[in-house]
């Protein structure tokens, strides 16, 4: 028995697919490649600052002093509301205190060694998650190209009737109209699963604003914090007056007692110095796609619970597996390695998909010279534009304008094949023959 | 490490699954014993992956699934290959510029299954959210739901749209689920 679309279907589909995908591909490609460089957002933060001081694990005690140290530190300044401690991880071992106005990294008796410096790598993740424009917008319009990779592997599935007898097939040497067909069809296929995995929880991430900006409207009056609360957990209310700063040894020695089997990754520190503070501890379940549970914990140090992440409702564990999920870091470096490659494949997809539909053009006499210049130039100009802002941040330091870079770099990039393109004439590609796509 | 033994299982039926499926896929007859085993193998693989570490085991035993087959592409690709003629050429068939009716307005099917398919899906979530909460059941499970269905249901509407040909069964639909779904906007409680 054999399972297939319509001719008429498959037509339709094709259709479908390929209005998609030329609405989609230019800045489908960029969250694809940027998507793909940020699997090692970790490791770029330790390439762009060597001399950061690194360590596998840190004290209790240590952490506190730190904690006094950068508190200390902006006694002059307004007090902060946040405080956040990173704690070394395998994939990032540093010790990095974060406040509203200030990041700095502390050796392992706690004290204040340099300024955190990883611009690039921040330069890089808003690229990727909001096309560095300001999130509402720039988070949207990412969630909603993610949810169009849905679609484009909906309508090439059905647009494609012999998904299964073609799948190890690859005439990569023909270098011609079917290698390209080829190496999108089996590409795509072979990363479906991925791809469905990527799209689906980063269109969840992008789209927060739209759908939970819903939610917030339909039952919470508006009020997102709200909406989240049931999930994440509700903040107490505050309390202004002044307090001595929490102590967060009796916490984290808690956590190593308590819970041996999970590894704290980060203290948050919610109003320091106030008589409402209180803290928070994530650790990281082994083998969860969770990126972990928050433990709760007063600032003396009693512990006050679990808000649910690991162990609490399907949605609650969904919600927290989504960023792991989609960045691939619940596994180590084997699993960034996976999703380097498959994010790379996907990125040759949407780049071939682009390709095939001018090579049909082509087919039927309508040149495409100057639009596959144009393509040629940002399939090129994206990966080119993050080589320079890479290498900006090692020519001018952590103050570079990455932003102006890239996307100069891009504009560039696209011109210059469309000057050729012109000076050349009427060049471009030549119509070719017909091809067998069997 | 005595722990990892059933991930160990798991990776290696996922390979076994993806090979014989190559093996299988790549005779000139069909083969129905093989293409079983093969998709046995690999619903074992994720079986035993689930059960040895739930979401987390599925996760890797489909990374597993896909590096092999990766590895099967990375030799399909070079082999040599036959350069012949086509008697037809699959992707010639007629693209999105030729099917679409040239008096049938871009911009009109743009605002069907984009802003407006959107607009159905946020429908639709609030309803199923809505229903989730009436049955009793919990209220991060129904916030959550609303996120992962806007981004499930608004491309599959969105293709669903564009595979239909007549502007009337678009507007149906799409009006139609939005004033199925609209109702329930009145029953999203809110905090318990």
């Amino acid at each position: 028995m054999t399972f297939a679309f319509s001719k008429d279907t498959v037509r339709k589909a094709i259709s479908a697919h390929s209005a998609l995908g030329l609405v989609c591909c230019a800045l489908l490609y960029l969250i694809c490649a940027t998507g793909t460089a940020i699997v090692l957002y970790e490791e770029w933060q330790r390439f762009e600052q060597l001399d950061a001081p690194e360590m596998t694990a840190i004290e209790p005690a240590s952490v506190q002093r730190g904690i006094e140290n950068v508190i200390a530190s902006e006694r002059n300044k307004p007090a902060t509301t946040h405080l956040y401690v990173h704690l070394p991880s395998e994939a990032l071992p540093r010790t990095t205190i974060t406040t509203d106005t200030q990041a700095v990294h502390v050796d392992r008796q706690g004290e204040i060694v340099v300024p955190e410096e990883n611009a690039w790598a921040e330069f890089l993740l808003a690229l990727h998650y909001r096309l560095n424009l300001p999130a509402l917008y720039g988070m949207t319009l990412v969630g909603l190209f993610g949810a169009m990779i849905v679609a484009l592997a909906v309508s090439g599935i059905v647009a494609h009737p012999r998904i299964f007898r073609d799948a190890f097939r690859l005439r990569a040497r023909r270098g011609d109209d079917v290698a390209t067909l080829d190496w999108h069809n089996r590409l795509a296929v072979w990363t479906l699963p991925f791809a469905l995995a990527i799209a689906l929880t980063g269109s969840m991430i992008g789209l927060f604003y739209v759908s939970g900006g819903a939610v917030a409207a339909a039952a919470y009056g508006g009020d997102s914090e709200a909406a989240l609360a049931p999930v994440f957990g509700g903040e107490p209310e505050g309390d202004a007056a002044p307090a001595p700063v929490p102590d967060v040894a009796p916490a984290l020695a808690y956590m190593e007692r308590e819970f041996p089997g999970v590894d704290p990754y980060y203290v948050i520190l919610h109003d320091p110095g106030t008589a409402g503070q209180h803290m928070q501890i994530i650790a990281e379940h082994p083998r969860r796609l969770i990126f972990g549970e928050y433990y709760a914990f007063a600032a003396s140090g009693d512990f006050r619970g679990t808000v649910g992440l690991a162990d609490g409702t399907v949605g609650q564990q969904l919600a927290a597996s989504i960023y792991n999920l989609h960045f691939g870091n619940f596994g180590g470096l084997p699993v960034k390695i996976a999703y380097i490659l498959f994010g790379l494949a996907l990125t040759v997809v949407v780049a071939t998909g682009t390709f095939i539909w001018f090579d049909k053009r082509e087919r039927r006499g309508q040149r495409s010279t100057y639009l596959r210049a144009a393509w040629w130039g940002l399939v090129a100009g994206v990966p080119l534009g993050l080589v320079a802002t890479l290498l900006a941040r090692f020519a001018l330091g952590n103050g570079a304008p990455f932003v102006a870079i890239f996307w100069a770099v891009c504009l560039l990039a696209i011109c210059l094949p469309l000057l050729l393109a012109r000076r050349t004439g009427s060049a471009g590609k030549k119509l070719p023959d017909p091809v067998p796509a069997e | 490490m005595a722990s990892d033994a059933p991930m160990w299982l798991a990776s290696a039926l996922a390979i076994a699954g993806v090979a014989v499926l190559r093996v299988s896929w790549g005779r000139a007859k069909r083969s129905l014993p093989l293409n079983l085993a093969g998709w046995a193998a690999l619903l074992a693989a994720l079986v035993v992956a689930d059960r040895a570490a739930g979401e987390w085991g599925i996760t890797v035993a489909i990374l597993v699934a896909t590096g092999v087959a990766f590895v099967a592409l990375a030799f399909a690709a070079t082999e040599k290959t036959r350069k012949g003629r086509a008697k037809a050429v699959r992707t010639v068939d007629r693209g999105s510029d030729e099917v679409t009716d040239a008096r049938r307005s871009g911009w009109l099917t743009f605002l069907i299954t984009a802003p407006l398919a959107l607009a159905t899906s946020l429908l639709l979530a609030l309803a199923v959210r809505a229903l989730i909460v009436a049955a009793g059941g919990a209220e991060a499970d129904g916030n959550v739901v609303v996120l992962a269905v806007v981004p499930l249901a608004w491309p599959i509407l969105a293709f669903a749209l564009l595979m239909m040909s007549r502007r009337r069964a678009q507007l149906g639909w799409v009006l139609g689920i939005a004033a199925l779904s609209a109702p329930f906007l009145m029953l999203q409680g809110g905090p318990a």
